[in-house]
C-alpha cells in the first residue's frame, strides 16, 4: 500500500514537474517572444522602458532606463522598489496593489533615488504581464523623467499662491474686468467699497463710479479699446455700497491676446484719501502757523484760523468762539462761511451759554466731538444755515477751555478722525497766541473801563461839588430875601409894631442866621476835598492868633498855648479850619466860671500829636465816636453839628487820627495827629 | 452914574432900588432879568452903562457865561463889572477875576449889612474916572 502510495505520489510529482516544466518553457517562450516583440518597439524609444518581476526585480531595461536610473542589469541586479523614496513608499504600495488588481496604470507619479543619489520625479504608465493561465507574472512600464516639468509646475503653483497672497494683502484694490463686467476682485477693493466678492462680480465699473468724474478718463478708455493705449492713471472717486465716496488713484491696464484684442482690464485702485488728507492737514497746520505769526489782535488771529480751516477742509463754515469769563457765554469772534455769494465773514453776535448746544457742551466738557448727523443730535443749534455734520474742538489753556473751533458741513459724515486730529493740533498751536490775545483784550477792556470810571468819577465829583454850591446859593438867596423883607417891615411899620412884634422879628432873624451858618458849614465840609491841597509853610502860632481874633472868646475863658507851636507844611485854610473848629468847640462848652483852654503837642517820629483840652461840660463816653459824624450835635444851641465832622475830614486828609478823652463835668481833650512833612 | 443891574430875583432888585433911594443917591438904574436881556440892552442902547452889577446865579445864560461874552466884545469889555454873589466859593472867585471883573461883593445875610456894602461900592465907583 505504502509503495502504491509512493508510486502514485511519484507519478503525480513527475506529472507536476512535467507541468511546471511546460509552464516554464512556455514562459520562456513567451518571454522570448515578447522580448523579440518589445525589442523592436521599445528599444529605440526615448522614454525609459523596464520589465520587472512581481517583486520589483528588474528583468529588462532599455538604454533610456539605464540613463535614468544609473543602473544597468547587465552589470548588476537591482530592485525597483528600493529606488522609491521612503516617504513615497506607502503611496507606491497602494498604487502597486491597484495595478495588480486592474492590470494597468496610468500617470503614476513618484520620486526615486537614482544610483548617483539624485532625486527624480518620474511618471509611469505601466501594465501587468499575465501568463496563459491569466496569472500575473511580471510588470512592465514606460517611465518618463518629469523632474523638470514637475519643478516648473510646483513653481507655478507656488507663484500662484504667492500671487494670491500678494493680491489679497495688497494695499491696492484690484479689479479684473472682462467685457465691461467685474469678474474678479481682491479683499482690498472689497473693503474699500464695502461690497462682498459676490456682490461685486457682475457689477460694472460705472456702478462704483461717479458720472461727474467720467470726463477725466473717457478718452483714455477709448484709446485702450482701439488698442493705442495699454495703461493709464486717473484720480477719481468711487461710490461705496453705503453711498459715500472716496478718492482713489486708479491704474488701468490692458491685457491683450496674441491678436492684440483687449481680453481683460486690470484695474489697480489706490486709496489716496489718507495720503491726500495727511498732506492737506500738514499744509493746513503750516498755513495757520504762518498766518497767525506776529499777530496780536484776537479777531485777526481768529479770522486767520477760521479762514485756513474752512479753505483746507472745504468746510461750509468755520467759527471761532471765545469764552467770555464774565457772562459765561461763548462769543463768536470770527466766522468764515461758504455760501452762495462765496466766502465771507459773518458773525452771529448771539452768545451761546456754556453747556448749551454742541459748541457749548464742548466748551464745558473740554472734549472734542464729531457729529456725523446733527439732525439726530438734540443739542444742535442752527447758527445761520442748517448744516448736517459738525466738528467741535476745544482750545484749552492750563486746563481751562478758552475757546472752541467749530466747523460745519452740509454733507453728513463729512468729518473724520484725521480732521479731528488736525483741529486738535491747531487748537494746541494757537492756544498760547489766543490766550495772550484774550489777556490783552481783557487788559484793554479793563483799562478802558477804569478810564471810563475815572472820568465818570471825576465828573460826578465835580457835579457833586457844583451841586453843593448851587444848592447852597439857592438856599442862601431866599434867606437874604426874607431878612430884607423883615427889615423893611420893621422900618416901614415901626410905628405900629410893638415890643412883642420886634422880639418875634428877632427870633426870625436868629433862626435865619443859624440856617445861613448851617449852609456855610455844609459848603465848607463839602469843599475840604476840593481841588488841590496847597502846600506852603504854615506857622501854627500865626494861625492860632488869627483864630483868637475871629472867634468870640468870653473874658472868663483863658486860652493858653503851652509851648511854641511847630511850623507845618500844608494848606493854611484847612489847618485854620481844623484848629478853629476844635477851639470854638472847646470855648463854647465851658460852663465853669474860670474857663481854661490849653493847646499843646507832642512830637513823635513820623507825626505830631496835638491836644486841645478844656474844663467844660464833658462828653459822655457813648458819644465819643458819634460826635465826628456830620450833623451830630449834642445840644441844639448854636452848634450846627458840622464842626467836628469838618475836623475829622481834614485830619483824614492829612492821614492822621482824631479822638477824644473826656469826663462829664470835668472837661474834654481832643487829640489829633498830623503827619510830619516830607521836607 | 448909569448902572446896569443884572439880577433875576425880584426881591434882590427891590433891595438894590431901596438901597439907592434910602441912601438918597441919584444913579440911573437899568434892570435886566438875565444875561440875554442884558446883552439886548447893551447892543441897542446908544449910551452904555458906566458900571455893571452882575448876579452870578441866573437862569439861561448864567453870570459866568455872560461875563465871557461881555469880555470878548471889544466895545463892552471896558465896562467895569462888579459881581454880586452869595457864593464864597474859591473857584468862582478865581474864574471871575481870570475873565476880568472889577470886584466881587458877597451878598451879606442881613439887609442892613447889604446897604452898608453897596454904599461903599457905589461911592468907590462914583469917584473913579470912567471911560465914556
Amino acid at each position: 500500500m505504502l509503495e502504491k502510495n509512493i508510486e502514485k505520489s511519484t507519478v503525480e510529482l513527475s506529472k507536476s514537474i512535467e507541468e511546471l516544466r511546460t509552464v516554464n518553457s512556455n514562459l520562456e517562450k513567451l518571454l522570448v517572444e515578447k522580448e523579440i516583440q518589445l525589442q523592436g518597439v521599445y528599444e529605440d524609444i526615448s522614454d525609459a522602458y523596464m520589465v520587472m518581476d512581481l517583486y520589483g526585480n528588474v528583468l529588462k531595461m532599455n538604454t533610456a532606463a539605464i540613463e535614468l536610473f544609473g543602473y544597468n542589469i547587465e552589470n548588476e541586479e537591482f530592485n525597483f522598489r528600493e529606488l522609491i523614496r521612503v516617504d513615497d513608499f506607502d503611496h507606491a504600495l497602494n498604487y502597486y496593489m491597484e495595478v495588480v488588481e486592474k492590470g494597468f496604470c496610468k500617470n503614476y507619479k513618484t520620486r526615486i533615488n537614482t544610483k548617483s543619489g539624485a532625486v527624480k520625479w518620474i511618471h509611469i504608465n505601466g501594465s501587468i504581464i499575465f501568463n496563459n493561465k491569466n496569472k500575473p507574472i511580471a510588470a512592465q512600464g514606460i517611465i518618463r523623467d518629469i523632474t523638470e516639468t514637475n519643478l516648473n509646475m510646483e513653481l507655478i503653483e507656488e507663484q500662484k499662491t504667492q500671487l494670491g497672497i500678494i493680491v489679497n494683502n495688497s494695499n491696492l484694490g484690484i479689479l479684473l474686468i472682462q467685457s465691461g463686467q467685474i469678474i474678479k476682485t481682491n479683499d482690498t477693493i472689497q473693503n474699500f467699497l464695502g461690497y462682498t466678492e459676490g456682490e461685486l462680480n457682475g457689477l460694472t465699473p460705472t456702478d462704483i463710479s461717479f458720472k461727474e468724474d467720467f470726463y477725466r478718463y473717457q478718452d483714455q478708455l477709448k484709446e485702450m479699446e482701439i488698442g493705442t493705449l495699454d495703461n493709464f492713471v486717473v484720480e477719481k472717486r468711487y461710490r461705496k455700497k453705503d453711498g459715500s465716496m472716496f478718492w482713489a488713484r486708479t491704474n488701468v491696464n490692458a491685457v491683450r491676446n496674441l491678436l492684440g484684442e483687449l481680453k481683460y482690464k486690470v484695474i489697480l485702485v489706490e486709496d489716496i484719501v489718507l495720503q491726500r488728507e495727511k498732506t492737506l492737514m500738514l499744509d493746513l497746520i503750516n498755513d495757520v502757523a504762518k498766518s497767525i505769526l506776529g499777530k496780536m489782535d484776537i479777531e485777526e488771529i481768529a479770522w486767520e484760523i477760521s479762514r485756513s480751516i474752512s479753505e483746507f477742509l472745504g468746510a461750509d463754515d468755520c467759527v471761532i468762539y471765545i469764552v467770555n469769563k464774565e457772562t459765561k457765554d461763548l462769543e463768536q469772534i470770527a466766522a468764515y462761511r461758504n455760501n452762495l455769494e462765496g466766502k465771507k465773514q459773518m458773525i452771529n453776535k448771539l452768545g451761546i451759554p456754556l453747556g448749551s448746544g454742541i459748541v457749548g457742551t464742548v466748551a464745558k466738557t473740554g472734549r472734542a466731538e464729531i457729529i456725523g448727523d446733527v439732525t439726530k443730535d438734540k443739542r444742535y443749534i442752527v447758527d445761520i444755515v442748517q448744516m448736517n455734520s459738525e466738528i467741535s474742538v476745544p482750545i484749552i489753556s492750563n486746563g481751562n477751555v478758552i475757546g472752541v473751533i467749530n466747523s460745519e458741513h452740509l454733507e453728513k459724515n463729512f468729518y473724520n478722525k484725521e480732521h479731528l486730529r488736525t483741529l486738535e493740533n491747531i487748537a494746541r498751536l494757537v492756544t498760547m497766541k489766543l490766550k495772550n490775545a484774550i489777556d490783552l483784550r481783557e487788559r484793554e477792556r479793563a483799562e478802558q473801563l477804569s478810564k471810563k470810571l475815572l472820568v465818570e468819577l471825576e465828573k460826578s465829583n465835580k457835579e457833586l461839588k457844583d451841586y453843593a454850591h448851587i444848592v447852597s446859593h439857592d438856599l442862601k438867596s431866599p434867606l437874604r430875601s426874607i431878612l430884607a423883607l423883615t427889615s423893611w417891615i420893621k422900618q416901614d411899620y415901626a410905628d405900629v409894631i410893638d415890643k412883642n412884634g420886634i422880639d418875634n422879628f428877632k427870633h426870625i432873624e436868629d433862626k435865619i442866621e443859624k440856617m445861613d451858618n448851617l449852609i456855610d458849614g455844609i459848603l465848607n465840609y463839602s469843599s475840604i476835598g476840593d481841588k488841590y491841597i496847597s502846600k506852603t509853610k504854615v506857622d501854627l502860632n500865626v494861625i492860632i492868633d488869627k483864630i483868637r481874633k475871629i472867634i468870640y472868646i468870653p473874658s472868663h475863658i483863658e486860652v493858653v498855648i503851652k509851648k511854641n507851636l511847630p511850623v507845618l507844611f500844608g494848606d493854611p485854610t484847612r489847618l485854620q479850619q481844623l484848629f478853629q473848629n476844635i477851639m470854638t468847640n472847646a470855648v463854647n462848652y465851658i460852663d465853669k466860671p474860670n474857663g481854661l483852654v490849653e493847646v499843646d503837642f507832642i512830637e513823635k517820629e513820623n507825626y505830631i500829636e496835638f491836644s486841645v483840652s478844656d474844663n467844660g461840660i464833658g462828653i459822655s463816653k457813648e458819644y465819643h465816636k458819634k460826635i465826628f459824624e456830620i450833623f451830630q450835635s449834642l445840644n441844639d444851641g448854636e452848634s450846627t453839628g458840622i464842626g467836628l465832622s469838618i475836623v475829622k475830614k481834614i485830619v483824614d486828609l492829612y492821614q492822621g487820627k482824631v479822638w477824644v478823652e473826656s469826663e462829664v463835668n470835668e472837661g474834654t481833650t481832643f487829640f489829633f495827629t498830623l503827619k510830619k512833612n516830607d521836607n | 452914574m448909569k448902572i446896569l443891574l443884572i439880577e433875576d430875583d425880584a426881591i434882590e432888585i427891590m433891595k438894590f432900588q431901596r438901597t439907592i433911594s434910602s441912601l438918597g443917591l441919584n444913579h440911573e438904574i437899568v434892570e435886566a432879568r438875565n444875561g440875554e436881556e442884558a446883552l439886548r440892552i447893551l447892543k441897542f442902547k446908544e449910551k452904555l452903562p458906566d458900571i455893571i452889577l452882575l448876579d452870578l446865579n441866573m437862569p439861561r445864560i448864567n453870570g459866568l457865561e455872560f461875563l465871557k461874552i461881555l469880555k470878548n466884545d471889544k466895545t463892552l469889555r471896558v465896562i467895569p463889572t462888579i459881581i454880586l454873589s452869595t457864593s464864597r466859593n474859591d473857584t468862582d472867585i478865581l474864574k471871575c477875576y481870570e475873565i476880568g471883573v472889577s470886584g466881587y461883593i458877597l451878598k451879606p445875610l442881613k439887609y442892613e449889612d447889604y446897604v452898608l456894602r453897596l454904599e461903599k461900592v457905589l461911592i468907590y465907583w462914583s469917584i473913579n474916572e470912567l471911560y465914556k
